[in-house]
This record gives C-alpha cells, sequence and structure tokens, in this order.
C-alpha cells in the first residue's frame, strides 16, 4: 500500500519526514497483506509479498499483444464508470446501499469494462481503433484530489 | 475511502477496482479489444 502523507501540510516536512525516513532506513510503503477475496482484483500473485517490490503478476497463457509503431489513430476515450453498465451485481460492490445513483452526474453511474466489452460494435463501428481510460482503474481514494463524492459518503 | 468513480486518487495499484468488474472480465474485454484490430491505453495516475 503507498504511504499516504496525511496531515501534511508543507513540502517542507514531507521532504524532511522523507530524509527521516531515508536516513533511519524506515521503508516508506509496506505491502498489503494477501487476502482470499481480493484474488479476483488483485494483479499481485506473490502471496509472500512484505514490500510493493516484491509484487508480481503474469497473465497465463496469455499471447503479448504488441503496439503499433505508429499511434496516429482514432482514439475514444472512455471514462468507464459513465459508460454502459455491464454487469448490476458490482454496482454496490462495497456492500453499501450508496454507491451509484444513474440519475446523477455527480455520482458513480455503474458502468464496467462488462458493458465496454458489450458495446465493442458501436465503438469499432464509429472507425476507433484504441480505447483509452483516462484512469487506471484500481482501487480509490477520494479523500484529496477530489473531494465532491464525500457528500455522499 | 476507495469511493471515487473517475479513477483518480489510487489508493493501491495493484488491486483493481470492485465496481468495475474482476481480473477475468478486464482480461475478455482486452482479448476482444485485440482481436477486433484495436488496442488498448491505460493511465497510470500515481500522485494525483
Amino acid at each position: 500500500m503507498l504511504l499516504e502523507y496525511r496531515g501534511v501540510v508543507s513540502l517542507v516536512q514531507m521532504a524532511v519526514y522523507s530524509a527521516l525516513c531515508f536516513l533511519l532506513w524506515i521503508p516508506l510503503s509496506t505491502a498489503l497483506p494477501y487476502l482470499e477475496d481480493q484474488v479476483a482484483y488483485n494483479l499481485n500473485t506473490n502471496q509472500a509479498a512484505k514490500n510493493p517490490l516484491e509484487y508480481d503478476g503474469s497473465w497465463e497463457n496469455h499471447v503479448y499483444n504488441p503496439s503499433p509503431d505508429n499511434w496516429r489513430m482514432p482514439f475514444y476515450t472512455v471514462t468507464l464508470d459513465r459508460f454502459v453498465n455491464g454487469d448490476p451485481t458490482n454496482d454496490e460492490a462495497n456492500g453499501t446501499h450508496w454507491e451509484h445513483d444513474p440519475t446523477s452526474n455527480q455520482f458513480r453511474f455503474g458502468g464496467d469494462i462488462r458493458g465496454l466489452q458489450n458495446t465493442l460494435d458501436y465503438i469499432q463501428g464509429m472507425g476507433v481503433k484504441v480505447c483509452d481510460f483516462p484512469a487506471f482503474p484500481c482501487l480509490r481514494d477520494n479523500s484529496r484530489a477530489h473531494t465532491r463524492d464525500t457528500n455522499f459518503v | 475511502m476507495p469511493w471515487a468513480s473517475d479513477g483518480y486518487s489510487p489508493l493501491d495499484l495493484t488491486l483493481l477496482d470492485y465496481h468495475h468488474g474482476v481480473i477475468e472480465d478486464w482480461r475478455a474485454a482486452i482479448t476482444e479489444i485485440h482481436r477486433r484490430g484495436m488496442y488498448i491505453v491505460l493511465d497510470n495516475t500515481m500522485s494525483t
């Protein structure tokens, strides 16, 4: 898990803290334990990892698809949550009743990767060659950069 | 708390958001995109 600099109010304090950690050999980050209920979401498959540098993972029986030499082709930027809800069972995946609102443009809609896959005919039909995800869809924190959703927590 | 839907402010870059599907869903979608001769681009938002 990446270290969160909560409560650190200035860059100077952050620099001093980092320097102290470096001098005292305090690791700046530690690994989350490997949990059974997260296996389907966990890109790391090294169960013994003590440090994020030991994380490892691979896609078995996957043939690598090489990138093109020239990326000048039609892109389609997919804000995944706003797109198509292909699997309603994961709309409230954290186990509460307040994780999506299809009628709001200020809150989670419910779109997911299965919805995108179901809609590839439409995307490809427009001549699109690249699906671009503007932010990596990993477990995330909204308390720092984007605070608007905290009204709903 | 992992609530925001936009993909910024990552808590952990090795765990997928539960709301968007499991790894197998992602692999199926990526395979299908490649099968259609299309590509996929993922941003890593390390410090937002």
